[in-house]
């Protein structure tokens, strides 16, 4: 008798929405909402675009990581006229076409190799890999506590001809390779 | 009884889909409006906002986040990659399911079973391959395996692991020899504690259970003179489930001599007493761990040779101390590790009884036989010493590849064995005389098991070559050589295909093999005789696997395998006698499936449901036996009521025959149901408290162990426990 009651208050639940939680973010979110975010504080060169109506693009190499949450950041978004758009790569002949380029997880043992490639081309390399920002990456997030935050390397993003904004320099963590 | 488990299940069933269809469009309008306010705020107020830590906090992101995994290639990376079909539980898992045990949190993973010894030590099941000592699975924890030299099991006194200081579990379902070595055959279970940042404070708690269980717990993590400190210290006292064994091996004895020695019908002895206790220093590149595993008054169960002793107990005392060295960069190319360690245990037992009292055994020159009026009965003391070094770097100059490298060394030392008994075979190895007590057979032939060494040398390379995009393939070679039975070889291939963003594909390639135990290389009494030429047990396994991210919040894998067994290790008829003699002979093949879904249905509920197939069988096509044909595991978590959560979880295995030979009707079926409500803030974390039921039908359920217990071993029935924790 007492399951049956349980059982009763178990469906309760989760048919009625009987409390409202407070919303928390997850890790992949919060990442998805910078990684829409950078394009308003990084200034990038007018050839990094293939016609004055190209998107700027997303991309997210490997595995994808954020589930729908990148798709619904930059839902509706525009930048100067341009539609922001998330793409999910895997090939490295794609990367010429991105502006923002996640680099997965997934792609560790290939990351010299994708930077290498996105070194020829005015794209901002972002991951959560392990000294990413040491071999070359230009922002690598990193947890503190419960937030999450950013490295940035500028001299890494003026090499490929990318201006970073001074307001972004200040709430960053910046770091030189040099 | 039965009608109403599958009336409760169809209700559980009920309840979890049919709510998600509600849910699912919740979870989606949540997630846009997560997004939407953080897209509200500036960078400044972003990098301030509290995230779910996904493995730490919360448990439905938890379920269906990404996890990373080391155990597959020595290498840390994403479950999807890694080249082995894997499973990782996290701390937060096993909290939430309410277990108190590995082995309670082990039954989760999709094609592992956990059974049970006539100790009650664990047997895991891995894919249909198992057996009584189940050398077939390595157990690690912190990479340090947990095999005993004598049996080739976890030692006879394991008695189980407390998870409070479990960080998280990698297990390897399949063939990890290429990496691990000896054992690594059918699966790999590597435990890995917690270390200061899993912590991060002090924790105390206390347990209460059925058949007065008493467990408390203290863990602290912090930094101390400049040092990473961890500290746990676990404690359990237990009278243990008292399930009724109805006739044992001494009930057959006793129908054909016509005594009554018997204590059967009686209940199995499964008290145990035990203190868990461990030290992780860690300084820059320097790790230093020191552990204490003490096992006192463990109960034989239903006897150590299945005739129920209500007397007996067995002891033991595991004490273990590791030197890590981990350089993420050593030089911009090279991350090196370098292990040391040392491990000493102790166990005895004392006065163990394997036939009680008044029991009447075969003896030569008495036709009616003899009887011992204090029971045939044994005191065993084996003392072993494990010592090893490891060193691995991994390279990473070579454009798109890792290289990993390395050799290592152990020396394994049974160096001292005590036996007394007052049957079987004396110094001499002649027949103990009837009645004359016990005969200490310490340093002779007949002691039961040889104080011998086993050292072992070893090298592996392994190389991970991404040669195309999306395409990665990983091959490994390891080289074992043995100082009493040989030396092997064994491969690895993976190739890994990044099919989409969202599906993964692998096609996988294993072989492994498994160490004789001394028992098999040396027993020699009156029953057994080893053999010291024996081969090692190997295997080689093909499997393909998909990964595939089936939605926002909704992961599906699915995995084939089919291997093949060669040169098992058989006690097998000696002609002419009546002695069973140690022989590398038979094979076995087996083929199978295992499908997992896990699933965020909302913001408050998530489900994780597997189902495994196998089939096992030997070289004249018969089940091989025991192991569940079909099993199947479900979980669902659900946010009841803020910082409420309710767990229920259920566990079918099926379809289990009795060996070849054995005439005795096919295992019944069975399903366990677990629940557990728990209370937990956890954004403060500072009470923490759950009650739950285990077995809520209180279903019968048995693992087969022998026909000596026709009525087979039976599993605890219905348990509740409540717990309390405290953070400060």
């Amino acid at each position: 008798m007492e399951i049956k009651r349980f059982a009763a208050i178990c469906l309760l639940s989760l048919s009625a929405d009987l409390f409202a939680a407070p919303p928390t973010p997850n890790e992949s979110q919060v990442k998805a909402v910078y990684l829409n975010g950078y394009a308003k504080f990084i200034k990038w060169p007018h050839h990094a675009f293939s016609h004055p109506d190209a998107p700027f693009r997303i991309c997210v190499f490997g595995e994808n990581p954020f589930g729908n949450a990148l798709n619904l950041a930059v839902q509706g978004e525009t930048l100067s006229g341009r539609t922001m758009q998330a793409d999910y790569i895997a090939s490295q002949e794609q990367i010429s076409l991105c502006q923002v380029l996640y680099i997965s997880d997934s792609e560790q043992i290939r990351l010299e190799a994708i930077l290498a490639t996105a070194q020829q081309y005015p794209v901002l390399t972002v991951s959560d890999l392990d000294n990413f920002v040491p071999k070359g990456g230009m922002i690598q997030f990193y947890a503190r506590g419960n937030t999450i935050r950013f490295l940035i390397d500028p001299t890494t993003l003026r090499e490929n001809g990318l201006e970073p904004n001074a307001n972004l320099l200040r709430i960053a963590d910046v770091v030189s390779n040099r | 009884m039965k009608n109403r488990i599958w009336k409760y299940l169809g209700g559980l069933a009920a309840l979890i889909l049919g709510a998600p269809g509600v849910m699912a469009q919740s979870a989606a309008d949540d997630e846009a409006a997560t997004i939407e306010y953080l897209k509200s705020l500036d960078f400044i107020q972003l990098q301030e906002v509290e995230v779910s830590l996904d493995d730490v906090f919360d448990v439905f992101d938890g379920l269906v986040n990404r996890r990373k995994v080391k155990v597959a290639s020595g290498v840390e990376q994403s479950m999807s990659r890694a080249p082995s079909v894997t499973t990782v539980i996290t701390a937060q898992d096993i909290e939430a399911t309410g277990a108190n045990d590995l082995d309670e949190i082990l039954e989760s993973v999709p094609g592992l079973h956990v059974s049970w010894d006539n100790l009650y030590s664990p047997i895991y099941s891995i894919r249909g391959l198992q057996s009584l000592t189940n050398p077939e699975v390595l157990l690690l924890i912190n990479g340090i395996p947990m095999r005993d030299l004598t049996a080739g099991n976890r030692g006879s006194a394991w008695g189980g692991m407390p998870i409070r200081n479990i960080a998280r579990i990698e297990i390897i379902r399949g063939p990890g020899s290429a990496v691990h070595g000896a054992d690594a055959f059918s699966g790999v279970i590597n435990v890995l504690t917690k270390q200061a940042q899993d912590i991060q404070g002090t924790e105390t708690g206390g347990r209460v259970g059925s058949n007065q269980t008493y467990d408390t717990w203290a863990l602290h993590g912090g930094t101390w003179a400049g040092m990473e400190v961890a500290a746990a210290v676990e404690l359990q006292d237990s009278d243990g489930p008292d399930e009724t064994i109805t006739s044992d091996r001494q009930s057959l004895i006793d129908s054909r001599t016509g005594t009554s020695a018997s204590f059967a019908p009686g209940s199995v002895q499964r008290q145990r007493q035990r203190v868990d206790a461990r030290v992780d220093v860690s300084r820059d590149h320097w790790r230093l761990r020191a552990g204490f595993q003490g096992r006192d008054k463990l109960g034989t169960g239903p006897g150590a040779a299945q005739s129920l002793d209500p007397g007996g107990e067995l002891s033991e005392n595991r004490y273990n101390l590791d030197l890590t060295y981990h350089n993420p960069a050593l030089t911009p190319h090279w991350e090196v590790n370098a292990l040391l360690s040392f491990q000493d245990r102790r166990f005895e037992m004392d006065h163990v009884g394997l036939f009680p009292p008044g029991t009447r055994q075969p003896f030569p020159g008495y036709p009616q036989g003899v009887v011992y009026a204090d029971g045939v009965w044994q005191d065993v003391r084996l003392y072993q010493r494990y010592s090893r070094l490891e060193l691995d770097g991994l390279y990473s100059g070579w454009r798109g590849h890792v290289l990993r490298l390395g050799a290592g060394y152990t020396y394994d030392d049974a160096y001292e064995t005590g036996y007394t008994t007052n049957r079987g075979l004396d110094a001499n190895l002649k027949p103990i005389p009837p009645n004359v007590g016990g005969v200490v057979l310490d340093d002779t032939p007949a002691v039961i098991v040889p104080e011998e060494l086993r050292k072992n040398a070893h090298g592996f390379i392994q190389d991970t070559y991404a040669f195309a995009d999306a395409w990665e393939l990983t091959a490994g070679l390891r080289y074992d050589e043995y100082s009493d039975f040989g030396n092997t070889f064994n491969p690895r291939a993976a190739l890994v295909w990044q099919t989409t963003a969202t599906l993964t594909t692998k096609l996988l390639y294993g072989e492994a093999f498994r160490a004789p135990s001394f028992r098999e290389l040396y027993v020699y009494n009156n029953i057994y005789r080893g053999n010291a030429s024996l081969k090692p047990e190997s295997l080689s396994t093909w499997e393909l696997a998909f990964d595939w991210i089936a939605g926002t919040h909704l992961n599906l894998t699915a995995n084939v395998f089919r291997y093949e067994v060669e040169d098992k290790i058989l006690f097998t008829p000696l002609a002419g006698t009546t002695l069973l003699h140690a022989e590398n002979r038979g094979t076995q093949s087996g083929q199978g499936i295992e499908l997992e879904a896990r699933w965020k249905i909302s913001p408050r509920a998530s489900l994780l449901v597997n189902f495994a197939h196998a089939r096992n069988e030997n070289e004249y096509e018969q089940d091989v036996g025991d192991y569940p044909q079909h099993s199947a595991y479900l979980r669902g978590d659900w946010l009841l009521w803020p910082n409420w959560y309710l767990n229920a979880q259920g566990n079918w295995i099926s379809s289990r025959n009795r060996q070849p030979g054995d005439s005795r009707p096919a295992m019944a079926d069975y399903t366990n149901v677990d629940l557990s409500v728990r209370y937990k803030n956890i954004r403060t974390n500072r009470w923490n408290f759950a009650l739950g039921v285990r077995n809520l039908f209180d279903s019968d359920r048995r693992e087969s162990i022998s026909p000596d217990i026709p009525g087979d071993l039976p599993l605890p029935g219905r348990e509740f426990f409540i717990e309390l924790r405290h953070r400060f």
